[in-house]
């Protein structure tokens, strides 16, 4: 567990609206399993740092929380994206494929000027 | 945006916790954990302790969270806030004691803050204020009738307004006395002349109808127009906005009022209070008993105070230099044709050198200008000086009432520190506690400044009114208090927070707080400085006593015992030549004719009112050196003027009634005069030669009187001439002086002296009716007020000093209790620990 990299906080509020834009309403607990089964379990997410990380994208309006019952019928927070969610993750996406693709380029062997 | 959006929630989430939303929120997500880890097959125990660590801890999480709903420092800042509001209410005592301190020395500063502000700081309510600059005339003109230092001859004016290439406008205005009748009611009051362009070059408009145009001030009597000023309309004319297109009648002439000016705005001389305005160019018709005075084209009588609007980039400097060619060539248009006065040819000659070397001056005036600046400019700095030391006095006090007080809490503190409170935040909540002391001092204070304020404005004599000033405090007063306050808490704040975030855990809680706590040495520095600055106060305080004694023991020369007197202005009602001399003839004698009433007597001017009236004059019999000064301050009186007022004469007689018929012009000198221009020869029967207002006139020396106060206390009695009232063809009495019968007391004539006077005219306004004690009164006013202020500021302090010292002895004797016990334990008597902790006072000192 300890030489698995912590998910850091930038990048955990674009896996949080990709998860809700793929699976649409979830709770917090269903958006950090998802996380942590995508990314292979490769990341380990300390489930307590999602909490407030979903505060601020409450917070900015780019989600939104409900109160329903679970699929075991148990009372939880079920968050969805909201529109600005949406347009924020297509921003943020976009974002990351850019920085992505210069690191990749910068970081690709035999191409040394 | 969004950031805006997220800040905007984060405020409104520190006031709506959703504690339960967050445990639920916490507690579902436990569950639907553990339910998974049970499906997985863990034992109910283990599966638990899985989803706890995989959580990081609930405890963790919730508070990570709060962090985020909220502002953390605001969430601090309140918790701080209310903690200091819970220490506060639970020492009613101690705050008391704390807020009134703070209230007086806080309250003080705001009050005197607020005179000075309006009297000598503020800048006018008009058009760029800045570039305003006030024109005087500078340097030895005689020859020319000076109404007031640095005014400038009408023609002048026009001459600078019209050719000056510096200035984008150049207005004048001359301030009146006025007699103004509207309905049924007369009054006396301040008003200004002004030329048309006045309101224009200010950038003031009207409040209601219009105020002048540029032209308005061009043809002479042309405009009989008034613009009323916004506080006089509010006041007297309750706001009616019918007063415009109405007349009123201004020392008896007709002038249609065309408007209001706007509000807050109260012309140049912020302390004058001109109530209304009136063109320039109705001077000589309003103000007609000084015909020659008052004229447009009199190039020898200088009476218009002449302010500059400067062009953008011009400096002051560049401005005057500008403006000295086109004086150059008034002065030789003027200077061979003039006869200045002066005797002998060599003293003519010296005369006209010293008028080709009058200059102009031109100096900022952004703040308008005031004659009572220079009056009450000393006296405001020094009182601002001392409340600043009341002010730190109260601070040094509170400072010391919280260390002793964080002294008694040092265990408490300690016992925080040792289990981990952060010393950083200690602070801030000592500190938190002062920002709450002091902003109920300063909310405590301003209440205090505006009570003292009117007291203070209605102290101060000026002229005929009381001073136009606003007591009310504005957003720049409650600036200024807000950083007095916030300057205050840091002094005072900073000391108890640092030595409470300095507190030695080990040694506090070892020693049960008996000793090193609360640091006694630097309590002791505050007590001295305390009891230094409040001796400091009271010498302040004992030499301004010292000096209103001396002026009150003073011999003023008048014997005021007995002497009721009171302003008229008939020559604002059109009494004016042989009508004047009909009426004050009559007056005098309704005056007499009052019971208790035993002599009755008119000036021309009231004495020791700030009031000055120089006229040059020739004596025959003495060589004047070429520029010596022959002014002599002058006044007319009636006969029995002096028999009234006490004034022996010591050679000669008094005016006669006979007098008035003789055709032969008498004068009375005073003692000053007959020592300085005859020196032992006797003064009576030469010939001294007036050139009052103009005109020329031979009178004889008929008598010598005793020295007595002419313009305040202040000043030795300068050389004085005066001039018989009944022979004088236009006279203008102002001052009416009775002496009462020794059994009836003078302030309660009030009521048949002005009956009397309404009896041969009810328009004439009595003004200004106080006994000549009353009168003495007020011309130490303004050093009476400092003494008293200063006497105040002195008690105060002392009294901050004495709480300061009992609260240290206090303290050190309660923390010395188990001493002093096991002393007396082991047979020391009561005196002797009586010695001790005297000796420990003393050392203090």
């Amino acid at each position: 567990m300890a030489d698995r990299p912590d998910v850091w906080q930038g990048t955990l509020a674009l896996m949080v609206l990709k998860t809700l834009e793929t699976l649409g309403a979830l709770h917090g607990y269903g958006i950090a399993r998802r996380i942590e089964q995508t990314s292979g379990d490769l990341l380990s997410v300390n489930y307590g740092t999602l909490y407030p990380a979903l505060l601020k994208l409450e917070q900015e309006g780019y989600i939104a929380g409900e109160w329903g019952l679970s699929e075991n019928n148990r009372k939880a927070k079920f968050y969805s994206l909201t529109r600005a969610g949406r347009k924020q993750l297509e921003r943020e996406a976009r974002q990351w494929g850019q920085t992505t693709e210069i690191m990749a380029r910068f970081l690709a062997p035999g191409e040394r000027s | 945006m969004r950031r805006a959006r997220a800040w905007w929630m984060r405020v409104v989430g520190m006031f709506r916790r959703r504690e339960g939303d967050l445990t639920a929120e916490i507690e579902s997500h436990l569950e639907l954990h553990i339910a998974d880890n049970l499906k997985a097959g863990m034992s109910p125990e283990q599966a638990r302790r899985a989803a706890l660590m995989k959580l990081g801890g609930v405890e963790q999480v919730k508070e990570a969270y709060r962090d985020r709903r909220g502002i953390p420092w605001m969430d601090h800042l309140i918790q701080d806030l209310k903690y200091g509001a819970r220490q506060l209410r639970r020492n009613p005592g101690f705050t008391v004691v704390a807020v009134l301190s703070l209230a007086l020395g806080i309250g003080a500063n705001t009050a005197i803050f607020t005179l000075m502000d309006q009297v000598l700081l503020r800048l006018l309510p008009v058009k760029d204020p800045q570039a305003l600059t006030r024109i005087t005339w500078e340097g030895q003109h005689a020859g020319v009738a000076s109404m007031g230092a640095g005014t400038l001859p009408y023609p002048y004016y026009r001459e600078v307004r019209d050719r000056a290439e510096a200035f984008d406008g150049v207005l004048g205005q001359s301030p009146v006395e006025l007699s103004l009748a509207y309905g049924a009611h007369t009054e006396h009051l301040q008003g200004e002349l002004v030329t048309g362009n006045y309101f224009e070059v200010l950038g003031v408009g009207a409040a209601v109808g219009r105020t002048f145009r540029a032209g308005d001030g061009e043809q002479a009597g042309g405009h009989p127009q008034a613009v009323l000023d916004y506080d006089y309309w509010m006041e007297r004319f309750g706001a009616d906005r019918g007063v415009v297109g109405k007349t009123i009648l201004v020392n008896n002439v007709p002038l249609t009022v065309i408007g209001v000016s706007a509000k807050g705005f109260v012309g140049m001389d912020v302390a004058r209070g001109a109530k209304i305005r009136i063109p320039i160019s109705m001077a000589k018709e309003v103000m007609g008993s000084l015909a020659q005075v008052w004229n447009l084209e009199n190039r020898r009588a200088s009476w218009v105070e002449v302010f500059g609007r400067l062009k953008p980039e011009v400096t002051t400097q560049r401005a005057q230099a500008s403006l000295t060619p086109l004086l150059r060539a008034l002065i030789e248009t003027d200077a061979p044709g003039t006869s200045f006065f002066g005797g002998s040819p060599q003293q003519q000659e010296y005369a006209r050198q010293k008028f080709r070397e009058t200059y102009f001056e031109v100096s900022p005036a952004a703040r308008g200008y005031s004659r009572m600046r220079t009056r009450y400019e000393t006296p405001l700095r020094v009182l601002m000086g001392l409340v600043v030391l009341v002010l730190l006095m109260a601070a040094l006090n509170v400072a010391n009432l919280l260390l002793a007080r964080g002294a008694a809490r040092s265990r408490e503190i300690a016992v925080r520190l040792a289990l981990g409170a952060d010393r950083w935040r200690l602070m801030r909540q000592s500190l938190a506690e002062s920002a709450l002391l002091t902003l109920l001092g300063g909310a405590a204070g301003v209440a205090l400044a505006v009570w003292a304020d009117r007291v203070l404005v209605a102290l101060i004599p000026a002229g005929d009114d009381h001073l136009q000033l606003n007591t009310a405090p504005d957003l720049r007063v409650l600036a200024f208090t807000l950083a007095v306050c916030a300057l205050t808490g840091l002094l005072f704040g900073l000391l108890p927070a640092w030595s409470a975030a300095r507190l030695d855990i080990f040694t506090t809680v070892r020693e049960h707080g008996r000793s090193g706590a609360g640091n006694p040495r630097l309590r002791r520095v505050l007590v001295a400085a305390q009891v230094f600055l409040s001796t400091l106060l009271f010498l302040a305080a004992g030499s301004f006593v010292r000096s209103l004694e001396n002026l009150k023991t003073l011999d003023t020369g008048f014997r005021t015992e007995h002497v009721e007197t009171f302003s008229i202005g008939a020559d604002l009602n059109g009494y004016r030549n042989e009508r004047a001399v009909q009426y004050y003839r009559q007056l005098l004698e309704r005056l007499r004719a009052v019971p208790g009433v035993s002599k009755a007597a008119i000036a021309s001017m009231r004495v020791v009112d700030g009031d000055w009236w120089g006229e040059p004059m020739r004596i025959e019999g003495y060589a004047a050196a070429p520029g010596e000064n022959m002014t002599q301050a002058f006044n007319i009186v009636s006969p029995d003027y002096f028999a009234v007022m006490g004034e022996p004469l010591i050679e000669g007689r008094d005016f006669q009634a006979a007098d008035a018929a003789s055709g032969h012009g008498v004068a009375i000198v005073n003692e000053t005069f007959a020592k300085k221009y005859f020196g032992g020869r006797s003064a009576v029967g030469h010939m001294v030669m007036p050139y009052e207002t103009g005109v020329m006139r031979k009178v004889e020396i008929v008598g010598v009187v005793k020295d007595s106060r002419y313009e305040n206390l202040r000043d030795t009695p300068p050389s004085q001439v005066f001039l018989d009232f009944d022979q004088h063809p236009d006279p203008a009495g102002h001052f009416v002086a009775v002496k009462t019968d020794t059994g009836a007391m003078p302030s309660s004539m009030a009521g048949s002296l002005r009956e009397a006077v309404r009896s041969i005219d009810p328009n004439v306004p009595v003004f200004a009716m106080r006994t000549m004690e009353e009168q003495v009164d007020r011309s130490i006013a303004t050093e009476r007020l400092v003494a008293w202020l200063a006497a105040g500021f002195g008690i105060v302090a002392a009294v901050l000093a004495a709480v300061g010292l009992y609260g240290l002895m206090a303290f050190n004797v309660a923390r010395r209790t188990t001493e002093i016990g096991v002393r007396m334990a082991l047979g020391a008597r009561r005196g002797a620990v009586t010695w001790l902790v005297q000796v420990d006072i003393l050392r203090n000192q």
